[in-house]
């Protein structure tokens, strides 16, 4: 059962229940069966009652009892950005003695959960929501549309004016706004400095070329113990998602700008899966995943892997662990520069009973005090554009200004409401392919030919096996 | 409560009996229609809809055209395919393994209840922590299973078989061929519950039998056979019903270590059902798969059920 007084009324039945029970036994003991059989009676409907304050006491207050008068934001993340919700609800508290704010921290299956709560009209009143899964959530008519509270004279807010534009667009759903971003990243190469130096090869520039990535992760494959097995990679592969920026430097797109249309398809699309490919198969300079004892994060904490895909969120725990690491720009390709951003926003559902306060809070989380704690913790780039310096100023040790940089090649990945369906489709067939079980031009088929696919979007004719991509 | 009522209460002990009986029966009561019949029927009318399980308002009645879809769906054949795989592989395999084990514990040794212990103690000690043990078994490069095959084909080779020196182990989880046998493999480690019954009815078969068949000339196969077996079958009607229905239903496996791949090689039913259902947001679909699941698996039991009078002995009858 949850917080507040009820959680007293349950335990005081159960401890009456235990003393009554203790009762009932004494009193057998000393031979007195009435009394003994009362104590047993009084001990089981004691137990019995606290158990259904326990079961029922919350459905109960939700219905019938006095609403919960705090104010309630849900949030997913490790420890570390727990500590940071921490510390943005006490400065909001600051400026705003009177409310309380119940932090809802949920560790594990964060969409399922909140699709729970929102269906049973429980949610939270301020709820912390990624990119992905934000237009099936919309679509549902659950999150309120934030229009009017960001066209207010007093407390509203110009996202397009104060916000990075990806940002602000992937909450922006058919011209409506339904969430206010808070922070995000875009996919970067992160390399190992160490590893670099060991290989003796120059750290990348302000700018790289595939080419020039390509020689750089060969010269920094070897065995360097001689025992006929590579010991330290250039490169480890990442899934479809990770990958999306290098099949945006060949000039790929997955969907068109509509969403509605599948793109991959040509010998652009070709390309990029062919070098993904031949990163393993030809030359030879990524792992497979087994070849990594402990998974990509330990090869490259451990010099073992010198680069790999990632946003801001992989710095904290580099930077926890004291490895000399920095950020790179994505290589650029035939197709040019670019790179995926993932944001996340608050949301307010449509039917919180606290719609001000909720407005409240989300205004101050996005704004700059907020924004220079999120910016503080390093684990993501704060979508207020105000907060850059403050995001840059503080690791020197690592061009974190360089997820800034990006930001104007940076593009957001192909989501829809099926995001989940194609993400799962793509990982299996790609995953074939790094396999070596087809090659690249049978997985663009395979992908073009694809049932689930074929059945919400518009797909290029393949026109049979000899046909080219 | 005047003093009349109380007499009849008295006079009626049986009644009163009974209500004491359903009173302390109604957590399960409870349980049971609250927890278990209640979503299933909810379930049986969600299969009609479709529903993205976030807004009541979006409920839209579809009559048969979620088990129309269903029957269309290569996905529902592929996941078919591999739990039926799993399955009548897993369950007699798990079946032998704790049959032998069981026979094995089954002798009146010292520290006997030693290794009774330590052969159930993988059931205890289930869910995640197992399975991350597993992982690493099945690492084709650094794995325990993949060094000892190593170790093997080294020995083969020495004794010159040129064929082993290059022979390459399985890459077990990883490879779309190998993923489903390993997961059968790793089933064998949680049978020391069917184990545990084995034994008990190991125990239960009386020792005059084989010292008649002793007296007969029966050999150890004669006597396992013609004994053993019928004496144990009701044991082994009860974990085949259960492993069937338990395989059918494997989904924590290949949610935990494969998500379904490569290549949906391992992509099971519930775990199909669960994606349609908690990813893609799906409800009544998942509905109507959660159906088609419980009549494949009721349709398995009662045939188990009806066959059992062929090959299942009962002493009392």
């Amino acid at each position: 059962m949850g917080s507040g007084h009820t959680i007293s009324w349950e335990v005081a039945a159960w401890l009456i229940a235990a003393l009554f029970a203790i009762a009932a036994e004494a009193a057998r003991r000393l031979e007195a069966e009435g009394f003994s059989r009362a104590s047993g009676w009084l001990a089981f409907g004691f137990f019995a009652a606290g158990s259904l304050i326990w079961m029922f006491g919350d459905t109960y207050a939700y219905y019938f009892g006095q609403k919960e008068d705090a104010l309630r934001i849900s949030y997913w993340g490790s420890y570390r950005e727990h500590e940071m919700w921490k510390e943005i609800v006490a400065e909001f508290r600051k400026l705003n003695p009177g409310v309380r704010v119940k932090q809802e921290y949920i560790t594990d299956n964060y969409d399922g959960k909140v699709q729970q709560l929102l269906m049973s009209g429980d949610a939270p009143d301020v709820i912390l929501f990624q990119d992905e899964p934000f237009p099936q959530f919309v679509d549902s008519r659950k999150f309120q549309c934030l229009d009017d509270y960001c066209a207010r004279k007093d407390d509203g807010v110009n996202l397009d004016r104060d916000y990075w534009k990806t940002a602000v667009e992937s909450f922006r759903l058919n011209g409506k706004v339904y969430g206010i971003p808070i922070w995000g990243g875009e996919c970067m190469v992160i390399y190992n400095r160490t590893t670099f130096r060991e290989a003796g090869v120059p750290e990348p520039g302000e700018k790289w070329t595939i080419d020039e990535f390509l020689d750089a992760c060969k010269r920094i494959t070897a065995d360097t113990d001689g025992d006929g097995r590579l010991d330290r990679y250039g490169f480890i592969i990442p899934g479809w998602v990770y990958w999306l920026p290098f099949t945006y430097a060949f000039g790929a797109e997955y969907l068109d700008p509509s969403r509605t249309k599948w793109t991959l398809w040509g010998p652009e699309a070709e390309a990029q899966f062919t070098f993904w490919r031949d990163l393993r198969y030809k030359h030879h300079v990524s792992p497979f995943s087994y070849e990594l004892t402990m998974g990509g994060d330990t090869a490259f904490m451990t010099n073992r892997a010198a680069m790999f895909i990632s946003g801001p969120w992989a710095m904290p725990s580099l930077n926890e662990a004291g490895v000399d690491f920095d950020v790179a720009h994505i290589p650029s390709g035939p197709g040019g520069h670019g790179t995926r951003v993932t944001w996340d926003s608050l949301v307010m559902p449509t039917d919180s009973r606290k719609k001000e306060l909720a407005w409240r809070f989300i205004r101050f989380a996005t704004s700059l005090p907020a924004e220079t704690i999120v910016a503080k913790y390093q684990r993501s780039v704060p979508a207020l554009k105000a907060a850059r310096e403050a995001f840059i100023s503080v690791n020197p040790k690592v061009r974190t200004r360089r997820f800034i940089d990006a930001f104007e090649y940076a593009r957001i990945q192909p989501i829809t409401v099926n995001w989940q369906m194609m993400n799962r489709e793509v990982a299996s067939e790609t995953d074939l392919m790094l396999d070596d079980k087809q090659t690249p031009r049978e997985t663009l088929r395979r992908l073009a030919e694809n049932i689930h696919l074929k059945e919400v979007f518009e797909m290029p004719a393949t026109g049979g096996e000899g046909v080219r991509p | 409560m005047t003093g009349g009522s109380r007499r009849e209460l008295r006079a009626a002990p049986k009644s009163r009996e009974n209500l004491l009986g359903y009173l302390f029966a109604s957590p399960w009561f409870i349980g049971f229609f609250a927890l278990t019949l209640g979503p299933m029927v909810v379930s049986f009318l969600f299969a009609f809809i479709k529903w993205d399980g976030i807004n009541l308002e979006d409920i839209k009645w579809v009559g048969t055209a979620n088990y129309a879809r269903a029957a269309a769906d290569p996905d529902v054949r592929k996941a078919l395919v591999n739990t039926a795989y799993y399955s009548f592989l897993s369950v007699p395999l798990g079946l032998a393994a704790a049959l032998g084990l069981a026979m094995l514990l089954n002798q009146q040794l010292r520290g006997i209840s030693f290794f009774r212990t330590i052969f159930y103690m993988p059931s205890v000690i289930g869910g995640v922590a197992t399975i991350m043990m597993w992982i690493w078994v099945f690492n084709p490069e650094y794995g325990l299973l993949n060094d000892l095959l190593r170790g093997i084909a080294g020995i083969i080779a020495k004794v010159g078989v040129s064929a082993a020196r290059t022979w390459e182990p399985p890459k077990w989880l990883l490879s779309q061929e190998w993923a489903i046998p390993s997961l059968i493999i790793m089933s064998v480690w949680g049978t020391g519950a069917s184990m545990l019954i084995f034994l008990a009815a190991l125990q239960n078969v009386p020792d005059s039998l084989y010292e008649a068949a002793d007296l007969d000339g029966a050999g150890k196969v004669s006597k396992f056979i013609h004994i053993t077996v019928p004496q144990i079958s009701p044991a082994l009607f009860f974990n085949l019903v259960m492993g069937i229905i338990g395989s059918f239903q494997v989904f924590t496996e290949a949610f935990l270590m494969t998500a379904g791949g490569p290549n949906k090689a391992t992509l099971f039913y519930v775990l199909y059902l669960y994606n349609k259902a908690f990813q893609d947001f799906e409800i009544g679909y998942a509905s109507a798969l959660a159906w088609i699941l419980f009549i494949i698996i009721m349709a398995f039991t009662l045939l188990i059920i009806r066959s059992s009078k062929m090959w299942v002995y009962y002493a009392g009858e």
